[in-house]
């Protein structure tokens, strides 16, 4: 289709399944040289599975990778290598505590032997240069920011004379002026004829940047087409399969009466103040949403919210009671529920039974106890409540909670932290990579807590979900909230500006 | 004085040899808790093999029976992924059972193994020498070149390390290998240079001893070294102390016994300095 | 019994037994023995009243011990340092009845619990404390407190509480009132011949409880689901209230006191005093126990009575032949810790073996 550039690598039906999920099937697109193509689809419709593929880290049940018209087989990351082909992860494959020239030549050494810091560092400044990076080479991966350590990510292929640039999900950690800069370099790196593939679910930036689309859903690629032919509407429709259900919002008002009251509040960990001085109210039934880039503050408000961060300044009301005298338990016990910001890290624990995790948080409680040991006829039917109400599946409660989808074990999750009265309920991502039936579900579902008078407090790097739940969103920005508005007067172009330290003009 | 400096040296020289090893075994995100299982197979072979033909494939023997004890843990964490501290465990009693089975074998004594006469053994000061140019070598080697950088990647971020090209299985087997063949240097030293014959779990705690300098010296080499050095004069004044016919039996040298593993433990709590292991330890992949 | 509840439990361990047999036959073979003596000490453990006395003697501390290094393993926490905690639990014994040696019995015998469970629990209770408020990693922590506990307990031995009438390294004898009843006291009172003449006694008994008390507390009380929340994910853990700090310390002081408990059937049961060396690797063994167990309190007790029978085998056998020694039972241990160590790799390899076999 791209008629001006040549083919430089096509997959001919890619199938992998990994423990019986299949999660390519019989995939089949072909990427121009010296183009930048988007990979795109939800999370889990097998963009990252079919481009690790293309890296040799994973090898195909069936079908054959053509590499510049002929057929090749990519068994490790190191014939990839020796091809061109690079590849960025999500997570960023550095050393820490190695620098950032050491970090560079990392497997691609001049020499086994005695290293030539001098003639190295003379290389990589004149490499540096070229593609306008600006990182200290000489400094430690673990003092640098995001942006800079995904910089190095990147001159680590350059060094490696990439041609074939992989990017999984780069811009999710960064700012928006942090994106702006990447694409300026991948525009740079373009013109040097090198070929860039983004692997993405956002879908601004695939229409901005990229010049060709890849659209993958359930483990298939849909359709490959020239991102001029498509809007932002034609494109999520291709990724979620089917036009939207609307979410059934009616703005139901809230009581003005607080149920939890965040006043002056400042936390510092080894001199970086993290926190400063946040005050907010929630109000009974009211959705607070925070906006913010990732890494801003979030991680310690949560932590302070639920109990677990007792080094902080300042004041939180929770229905007329200080938390700083409670234990984390103490306040799950008095109407506080948390939705953790991942499910896997903090939500469930994955060994235990279905019935052992939904009284996580509630374990003391006597009501599942006889004498003093606990009642396991008790919790098996408290589970089974929980497990009919959500519709969870497979809903056996001694079954093992890592048999379920994450779109079951978010349900249970939500279930249990909502099966009591809750009079302030902290949602952190709580639709994370989880199937849209189950983010419907969950969002109607707050909407009805909402309307029960709970007061919702919503952490999530989703500007759209904060958007359409929330009734006043505030924007949090290096552990300060910098702006605060009602729904109907927010713009996403004005809270992106916010998110990054702009100020509305 | 002279004596108690020239006890120092040759009680170190062991040490030295298996904290080394034990410093590139760790670095390479393994956790070596069997330092002294491989200081004792290796013992026994340098001696059993010294006693029946010479010296030198005594310590060709040492050298090669301690890379295999070595590459037995490193099968066991690396391909079988078994904890490693509890492959360590499954070594050193391995180690610990073994030896005085086969010298039961050979010697017809569970116990020990045959005398070798002074004139049939390794001249001693060679491997002192050369126990006190490898923490120098190896920290030329950690720090300087490219097979040192990956092995400080391997220990610090073996991901990284992978999706480099460079597989970090790899350098653990070279790493562990490497290292169990220093620290045959170290058990060979023991049963013919410092000893004249294998003896049942003659390594005492030596290589937990190696262990702890390695912990001190914050998993560094030369730091390690001095560790060694200071470890061997603590055990060398704890012996003087033990055959001084002033003190007789009335000093307790438990105290002398105790003070390398409480100063380390003091050390590692962080009431001096802090010492941090390498992050991918005790990690399976 | 339910099928997964067979394989979770019961079928590696049992594969891990037989494999290790193979092994070991293999070895006595190549060290030209005659294999047939391994059955026949290995029967003579069990099928005899003498063999079955001493077994059950090992078995004792190995249930506490195992016990031990399970509890720890259920708070994601590895204890290698059940040897020193055992010392410094046998030590406790001796120093209270040296303090107060004619307590009498109804005094004595549950205070000379509590000493080796508070003594042995303090030393749980410092690796636990460094762990906890210092984050210092449990396991070079304990080794290191092994050394220190071990070679206090041995100065202990020479020093203070030295038997100056004899030349071995001894402490004085505990009070008369502080032994306990060998088991052969019961069975000769009921007119039978079983366990004469061996030392195992009524700790066994305690050690039993122990286990069940533990299974208890892990599975069916809050607090042993805090543990076990802890150990397999520590940040849920923390969102939910659950201390890591509280149940470290907990948990450590807890294993401490178990090892403790080592010293009633050494010090209290039989020895009635304290001799340097007394105790096999106990604490290690205890780790191969609870990998054996799959840290279930109850199956420590099969996995404990395993080594100890395999401990008791291996005397056995170095009295059956000219040419092995009692330490084939270290070289049993380690094969099986390899084993169960490596078993999702060895499986797989045995899984592979069989696939291949089908496509050809």
């Amino acid at each position: 289709m791209e008629s001006l550039n040549p083919e430089v690598f096509s997959f001919k039906n890619i199938t992998k399944t990994f423990a019986s999920v299949l999660a390519n099937h019989e995939v089949s697109f072909s990427v121009a040289e010296g183009t930048i193509h988007g990979v795109v689809g939800e999370n889990g419709a097998g963009k990252s599975t079919i481009m690790k593929i293309l890296y040799g880290m994973f090898e195909p049940d069936s079908g054959t990778i053509h590499f510049q018209g002929k057929p090749r087989s990519i068994p490790d990351p190191q014939t990839a290598i020796s091809l061109g082909i690079g590849m960025v992860h999500q997570h960023f494959m550095l050393v820490p505590t190695l620098t950032v020239w050491e970090n560079i030549i990392l497997g691609k050494e001049p020499s086994k032997w005695l290293l030539d810091k001098a003639s190295i560092l003379k290389q990589l400044k004149s490499l540096k240069t070229k593609f306008g990076f600006q990182v200290d080479l000489e400094a430690k991966i673990e003092s640098l920011s995001v942006g800079h350590q995904q910089q190095v990510e990147i001159l680590k292929l350059l060094y490696r004379k990439a041609n074939i640039l992989i990017l999984d999900e780069p811009t999710a950690v960064l700012s928006p002026q942090e994106v702006e800069s990447l694409f300026e370099k991948l525009k740079l790196l373009k013109k040097a004829h090198k070929t860039i593939v983004i692997i993405t679910h956002k879908l601004k930036e695939i229409l901005s940047f990229t010049d060709s689309v890849t659209v993958m859903r359930q483990g298939k690629a849909i359709e490959t087409l020239p991102t001029s032919s498509l809007t932002e509407d034609s494109l999520a429709e291709k990724i979620i399969g089917r036009k939207r259900i609307p979410l059934n919002f009616e703005k139901s008002g809230f009581e003005p009466e607080p149920v939890l009251k965040v006043a002056s509040l400042s936390l510092s960990e080894a001199h970086n103040s993290i926190l400063r001085h946040i005050s907010f109210e929630i109000n009974r039934g009211e959705i607070v949403g925070i906006a913010g880039i990732e890494g801003n503050g979030q991680h310690e408000l949560i932590e302070v919210l639920a109990g677990v961060e007792k080094n902080y300044s300042g004041t939180v009301i929770l229905n007329q009671e200080n938390i700083k005298e409670l234990s984390a338990y103490d306040l799950k016990q008095k109407g506080f529920s948390l939705i953790p910001p991942d499910r896997h890290l903090e939500g469930v624990i994955l060994p235990f039974s279905l019935a052992e995790n939904a009284i996580l948080g509630h374990h003391r409680d006597p009501q599942i106890k006889s004498g003093p040991f606990l009642s396991s006829t008790k919790i098996t039917q408290l589970a089974s409540q929980l497990i009919q109400s959500f519709d969870i599946r497979p809903g056996e409660p001694s079954q093992s909670i890592a048999g379920l989808s994450g779109g079951n074990q978010q349900k249970l999750v939500v279930a249990r932290e909502t099966a009591r009265e809750v009079s302030f309920l902290l949602a952190a991502h709580p639709t994370r990579g989880i199937d849209i039936g189950a983010i419907d579900f969950i969002h109607q579902y707050f909407l009805k807590l909402k309307a029960q008078g709970t007061a919702m407090l919503l952490i999530s790097s989703e500007l759209e979900e904060i958007l359409k739940l929330s009734d006043r969103i505030l924007v949090l920005y290096r552990g300060e909230i910098v702006a605060q508005v009602l729904k109907n007067e927010a713009t996403e172009k004005d809270l992106g500006l916010w998110m990054t330290g702009g100020s509305k003009k | 004085m002279i004596e108690i400096l020239s006890s120092t040296l040759r009680l170190a020289t062991p040490l030295i040899f298996a904290a080394m090893g034990g410093f590139l075994c760790e670095r390479s995100g393994i956790a070596t808790i069997c330092l002294e299982g491989v200081l004792l197979t290796s013992a026994w072979a340098g001696a059993t093999v010294t006693y029946y033909t010479n010296p030198y494939l005594g310590v060709l023997a040492a050298i090669i029976v301690g890379a295999m004890t070595m590459a037995l843990h490193a099968l066991l964490t690396v391909k079988a992924k078994a904890d490693q501290i509890i492959s360590g465990v499954a070594v050193n009693l391995f180690a610990a059972g073994i030896t005085p089975i086969l010298t039961k074998l050979l010697f017809g004594s569970s116990t020990n193994t045959e005398s070798i006469p002074l004139h049939a053994r390794l001249y001693s000061p060679v491997l002192t020498l050369l126990a006190f140019l490898l923490p120098f070598l190896i920290h030329f080697v950690t720090y300087r070149t490219g097979w040192g950088l990956r092995l400080l990647a391997c220990g610090d971020g073996p991901e990284a390390l992978k999706t480099s090209g460079v597989s970090p299985a790899k350098v653990r087997y070279w790493a562990l290998s490497i290292a169990g063949a220093i620290i045959g240097f170290g058990g060979v030293y023991l049963s013919t240079a410092h000893a004249s014959q294998f003896t049942r779990d003659m390594t005492a705690g030596r290589g937990f001893i190696a262990l702890t300098a390695l912990i001190f010296g914050k998993w560094r080499p030369l730091p390690a070294f001095i560790a060694c050095l200071f470890f061997g004069f603590t055990d060398a004044l704890q012996i003087q102390l033990q055959s001084s016919p002033l003190l007789g039996n009335t000093f307790p040298v438990q105290a002398l016994q105790i003070f390398p593993y409480l100063i380390t433990l003091l050390v590692l709590v962080g009431f001096i300095g802090s010492a941090k292991p390498p992050l991918a330890i005790g990690k399976v992949e | 019994m339910k099928p997964h509840f067979f394989k979770k439990y019961f079928a590696g361990p049992l594969i891990a037994v037989l494999i290790s047999a193979c092994l070991t036959t293999a070895l006595l073979i190549c060290l030209g023995e005659n294999p047939s003596i391994l059955w026949e000490a290995f029967t003579s453990t069990f099928f005899n009243g003498f063999g079955l006395g001493y077994t059950l003697y090992y078995t004792t501390p190995l249930i506490f011990t195992g016990l031990s290094v399970a509890l720890c393993f259920h708070a994601g926490l590895f204890n290698i340092g059940a040897e020193g905690q055992l010392h410094l639990g046998a030590a406790g014994i001796i120093a209270l009845s040296l303090f107060f040696p004619g307590l009498p019995w109804y005094f004595s015998i549950p205070l000379g619990v509590i000493a080796s469970m508070l003594t042995g629990g303090l030393w749980g209770l410092i690796a636990g404390f460094l762990k906890a408020k210092r984050g210092s990693h449990e396991v070079i922590v304990t080794i290191l407190l092994n050394f220190i506990g071990i070679t206090f307990v041995n100065y202990l031995i020479l020093y203070p509480f030295k038997n100056t009438q004899v030349q071995n390294p001894e402490t004085l004898e505990i009070g008369q009132s502080y032994f306990l009843s060998p088991l052969s006291d019961f069975t000769a009172y009921l007119g039978s011949e079983l366990f004469r003449t061996t030392p195992v006694n009524v700790t066994l008994f305690l050690s039993l409880f122990a286990a069940l008390i533990c299974y208890l507390f892990l599975f069916h009380t809050a607090r042993g689901y805090e543990i076990r929340a802890l150990g397999q994910n520590p940040s849920a853990a923390r969102f939910n209230g659950i201390s890591a700090s509280t149940n470290t310390l907990l948990v450590f002081t807890l294993a401490g006191a178990l090892s403790g408990l080592v010293g009633i059937n050494e010090v209290m049961g039989f020895q009635h005093k304290l001799i340097e060396g007394f105790s096999p690797q106990y604490g290690f063994t205890g780790i191969a126990v609870a990998l054996m167990a799959r840290n279930h309190p109850l199956g420590v007790i099969l996995a404990a009575l395993l080594f100890g029978s395999i401990h008791n085998g291996a005397r056995e056998i170095e009295f059956l032949s000219e040419k092995i020694t009692k330490e084939i039972s270290i070289v049993m241990e380690a094969i099986l810790i390899i084993i169960i160590a490596g078993q999702g790799y060895f499986s797989s390899l045995v899984y592979r073996l069989f696939k291949r076999d089908c496509h050809d």
